[in-house]
């Protein structure tokens, strides 16, 4: 089934939200194969498991992905985001719920996690099945370094862990985009889509959609199918109406300007656009073509360019020529972006996935700790990692107060570990679940010993870069995180002083073996 | 930086007659100005080394000069160097109003008698004084004096590392008992029984490093301090005789015994010390802030983990900032009395609020930003980094976590802090503050963003923040 142009101007302009309101036709055109909508249908065929609870955040496609699974053997509740009955939704969800456990029939859920949440805070005090039921479902919504073997009857798959943005979802995206049906489109309008369909028929322009994606992936942010189906809507449409035939076509109508101007305010989507818009780089051939109006006789054999960019126009100022420069360089095939390796942290999340739990990774982890050490602006050497801690009442003179030690950390205790959703939902999810952080411990995990590491944070560190600064709270969690490390004592009773950074080199204070007095030493 | 010693107001017989009614009330004396974190913990520290027989008191009626008259007795009897050595100040202090103060060169005109005895000691332990040079001395200085509350005169508070090596200033130490009334909340239940224990534990143990440091360089106490039991710090310390202690001592005892069990999930012991500190300042500061005259407290007081005063946070900080004036207005009105209801205010002239002493505490603690108020700056709550890991480990049992909403009301009824995002039409009206819910809503976002930076809470799908310590 076809995407028609009307419903993706819907949801680029943001009115297709409630997939319940849409058409099983509709419903149809947007399904996309996913690991999911595998999943689903296999265990409604093979009844294991028996239950499936789909949560995650609004738009990630809870409610999509459960209307157009093939749920015959699953009775499907939809949470209270499908209905309009205000603070009676609740107690409805909860009726319908315990009736159907108490039918023993399979269930479906599509739920919020808030929802859940205040679900879980109804029953919990109750002993019956559909407390069981949510108190099962909630400790299966938490992540884990490692799960126990065997199998539970619920799966709970939480698609805010589910990254949209992988090759794989948005290919499939702009396939399906880039095939809609123009039949009902007139005029200028029907040649605009034409060529952003074109457009986006081409690899080296969707490498462009790619990198935007993988932008908002290095910064650890979610965007939800919702967000990601209205910016893949606006390529195609740009918000164009399909009766508008008598549209002048302009340069800003082609898929290289929209992908930069894409103007929905506070998506996860604008920071990447903004970082990585061709605009902000010099260009200086496409500079003198504006300045010599050549712009037309250059841009006019790019795919997808074609009657976009008139002869007659003048580029030179400004919001034309911003659109030109996008278009020149995402519409020609030997500019593509940068090609960028996955990030950091990205591949080392895709290097701990292949086991759970605990592993060391001496390379990393010794790096992370010396980025520690120059963040903390704490002293350290190759050998020697001195377990420092601050003691200091007075919180206006704390991040003064110099670090004191007696012991060090051996780098080799330390180990990595990711935050693991349960096996059912790793296979529902494919090889596109992401974690919003990662561990780093001691070996086998002891609890009060773990850091967590955000995306941006673990960059930082890794990258070990001197003009990244770390800010209050990091430095707080750091700290703390590094005086709790075991440590083993110096055998020489040796005390070192750091006086934090950019000040005076640390000291040491050592007491003699053989006359018992002190001395006093540069480290 | 220089240290404002008051002395008392006015001592008249009526002032000293107002310190059983402050007491009874608000568990402090309201005559000693510039409380700080380092004055607390060296109280602290002073009345744990009486134990295990601390002077009785009178729980009818506590009078505090006499109590804390009898603690000095105590503390001269049973440990007569209580007072800092001369040799630990001179290693504490690297510059007085004459100057800068030097061991590493003999000066004929030293204006102080412990820098000579400082240098005695270096000799002594170091073998002369000369190897001893101003690096090493500002590098030691700043780590024993951390909270720079030691001076070449009178102030005499260095960041104590335990029971070993505390200090002890007569106008700011114990007079105020702010240590005492805390260590009393602690010994009033079970639970603050076996956190005073733990505490008491690490207190004298010595084999953190800056422990090690003081007696590396010989400035530690050279005592072994008993092992003592929970049950023997049954009222070792005083509860104020006014009402609603007894439910604040179970809150108290329960916060801090999580606070302290931490230290069996690797919290080290500067970490439990500092914890402490912050939670006795909390407690007092918020007891004097919501306090009034013959009601249970029942104000909140907004909260806002923010210190950028953004466009977004305009409104919500302004409004924080509101929470804290009108609280503090109120408890000054209240304070003052009317008809038979006799004042709590000090003096006639000169006045020092005991809003003033209040918002003090809660600065000192680091609850509070501007943590000074000088230029007439407009404080609210807003706990630092380090604060809030305290509310957060004081709050949370270790290895238990709360969904955002519980920890939120937990913190409401503990504390009276504010930080939405659990009833906030309740919370609307106990911040006595008309249409606050959407600033609630938005303190809630900032604070959430705040626990989730310190790794105290993760936030999962949804924007469900799950408060957890940390500890996962």
């Amino acid at each position: 089934v076809r995407l028609s142009y009307d419903l993706l101007l819907d949801l680029c302009r943001g009115r297709a939200l409630v997939v319940e309101q849409l058409t099983p036709q509709d419903r149809e055109a947007l399904r996309l194969e996913t690991p999911l909508t595998r999943f689903i249908d296999e265990a409604a065929r093979s009844g294991k498991p028996r239950h499936i609870v789909l949560t995650g955040n609004a738009g990630d496609g809870k409610t999509f992905a459960a209307l157009t699974s093939q749920t015959q053997a699953l009775s499907l509740v939809l949470d209270a985001s499908a209905h309009h009955s205000g603070g009676a939704a609740l107690s409805g969800l909860t009726e319908e719920l315990a009736r159907r456990l108490a039918a023993n029939e399979r269930l479906l859920v599509a739920i919020n996690r808030g929802q859940l949440e205040r679900l879980a805070e109804t029953v919990k005090a109750q002993a019956t099945p559909l407390a069981r039921f949510v108190a099962d479902v909630r400790a299966q919504a938490v992540l884990h370094d490692t799960w126990p073997p065997g199998e539970s009857e619920i799966a709970v798959v939480d698609l805010g862990l589910c990254d949209w943005t992988s090759d794989e979802v948005v290919d499939a995206m702009l396939h399906k985009a880039a095939g809609v049906d123009l039949s009902s489109v007139q005029g200028n309008a029907r040649i605009a889509a034409e060529r952003a369909c074109e457009a986006l028929g081409h690899d080296h322009v969707r490498r462009w959609v790619r990198a935007v994606l993988a932008g908002v992936r290095g910064e650890g942010r979610h965007v939800t199918m919702r967000q990601l189906w209205s910016f893949v809507a606006f390529l195609v449409t740009g918000g164009i109406r399909g009766d508008d035939a008598a549209r002048t076509l302009r340069a800003e109508d082609s898929v290289g300007a929209r992908i930069f101007s894409y103007d929905a305010r506070r998506t996860p989507l604008e920071t990447a656009c903004t970082s990585l818009d061709p605009v902000r780089s010099p260009q200086p051939d496409i500079t003198r073509w504006l300045l010599n109006d050549e712009v037309s006789d250059r841009l006019a054999a790019l795919p997808g360019l074609s009657g976009l960019v008139p002869a007659s126009s003048r580029y030179r100022d400004g919001t034309a020529g911003v659109a030109v420069a996008r278009a020149a360089v995402v519409h020609d095939r030997s500019q593509p972006p940068e090609d960028k390796a996955a990030d950091n942290f990205t591949a080392l999340v895709a290097q701990l996935a292949i086991k759970s739990g605990w592993q060391p990774s001496p390379g990393v982890t010794q790096r992370l700790l010396k980025g520690i050490y120059q963040s903390l602006g704490l002293w350290c050497a190759d050998s020697a990692y001195p377990a420092w801690q601050i003691l200091c009442y007075d919180s206006a003179l704390y991040e003064r107060a110099p670090a004191v030690t007696t012991g060090e950390v051996s780098p080799s205790i330390l180990a990595l570990a990711l935050p693991r959703p349960p096996p059912a939902a790793e296979q529902a999810l494919g090889k596109t679940w992401r974690p919003p952080y990662i561990w780093m411990g001691v070996a086998g995990g002891a609890e009060g010993v773990r850091l967590r590491l955000p995306p941006r944070l673990f960059n930082v560190l890794y990258d070990a870069d001197p003009s990244a600064e770390i800010d209050r709270s990091d430095a707080l969690v750091l700290g703390r995180w590094l005086s709790r490390l075991p440590a083993a004592p110096r055998p020489s009773r040796a005390i070192f002083i750091s006086r934090g950074p950019k000040r005076a080199r640390p000291l040491s204070v050592v007491q003699d073996d053989i006359s018992q007095r002190l001395r006093i030493e540069d480290v | 930086m220089s240290v404002k010693i008051e002395h008392d107001v006015e001592d008249g017989d009526d002032n000293a007659a107002l310190d059983v009614p402050q007491y009874a009330e608000w568990g402090v004396v309201v005559q000693t100005k510039d409380v700080r974190a380092a004055h607390v913990a060296n109280g602290i520290m002073q009345l744990l080394r009486l134990m295990p027989s601390p002077p009785p008191w009178d729980r009818v009626r506590l009078e505090p000069a006499p109590y804390v008259k009898s603690i000095k007795t105590a503390l001269d009897i049973a440990l007569p160097s209580r007072r800092l050595s001369d040799e630990a100040r001179a290693l504490s202090v690297c510059k007085s109003q004459a100057g800068p103060i030097r061991l590493d060169e003999p000066s004929t005109d030293d204006s102080f008698k412990f820098v000579e005895k400082g240098r005695a000691h270096l000799d002594r332990v170091f073998g002369t004084a000369s190897v001893f040079s101003e690096a090493a001395h500002h590098a030691i200085a700043d780590a024993l004096n951390a909270d720079r509350r030691v001076m070449a005169s009178i102030a005499s508070d260095p960041t104590t590392t335990g029971l070993a090596f505390a200090g002890f200033t007569d106008t700011h130490t114990l007079k105020g008992m702010h240590a005492a009334t805390f260590l009393g909340l602690l010994c009033a239940s079970p639970a603050g029984r076996d956190a005073t224990m733990r505490l008491y534990d690490a207190a004298r143990s010595t084999d953190d490093p800056h422990s090690s440091l003081v007696c590396a360089l010989d400035l530690a106490e050279k005592k072994v301090w008993p092992q003592i039991s929970s049950p023997a710090f049954e009222g070792a310390f005083p509860v104020p005789p006014g009402k609603d202690w007894s439910a604040l001592a179970v809150t108290a005892g329960a916060m801090a015994s999580n606070i302290t069990r931490r230290q069996e999930h690797g919290a080290t012991k500067a970490e439990t010390l500092m914890s402490l500190v912050d939670l006795a300042l909390l407690t007092l500061a918020t007891r004097m802030l919501r306090w009034e005259r013959d009601c249970s407290p029942s104000r909140l007081l907004l909260t806002l983990c923010s210190r950028r005063k953004t466009t977004g946070l305009q409104q919500a900080i302004a409004r924080a900032q509101e929470s804290l004036r009108r609280a503090r207005l109120d408890l000054d009105h209240e304070a003052r009395g009317d008809g038979p209801v006799k004042t709590l205010i000090r003096g006639k002239k000169n006045k020092y609020l005991p809003s003033v002493h209040a918002a003090h505490l809660a600065a000192a603690g680091g609850w509070l930003f501007p943590l000074n108020a000088h230029g007439g700056a407009q404080q609210y709550f807003c706990p630092g980094p380090r604060q809030l890991v305290t509310l957060a480990h004081a709050v949370l049992p270790p290895g238990d976590e709360m969904p955002w909403p519980e920890f939120v009301a937990t913190a409401e009824r503990a504390f009276g802090l504010a930080l939405g995002g659990s009833d906030d039409g309740q919370a609307e009206v106990a911040l006595r503050m008309g249409g606050a819910a959407a600033t609630l809503r938005e303190a809630a976002r900032t604070n959430q963003e705040q626990f989730v930076a310190l790794g105290l809470a993760r936030r999962e799908s949804d924007n469900v923040v799950i408060v957890d310590g940390g500890a996962r």
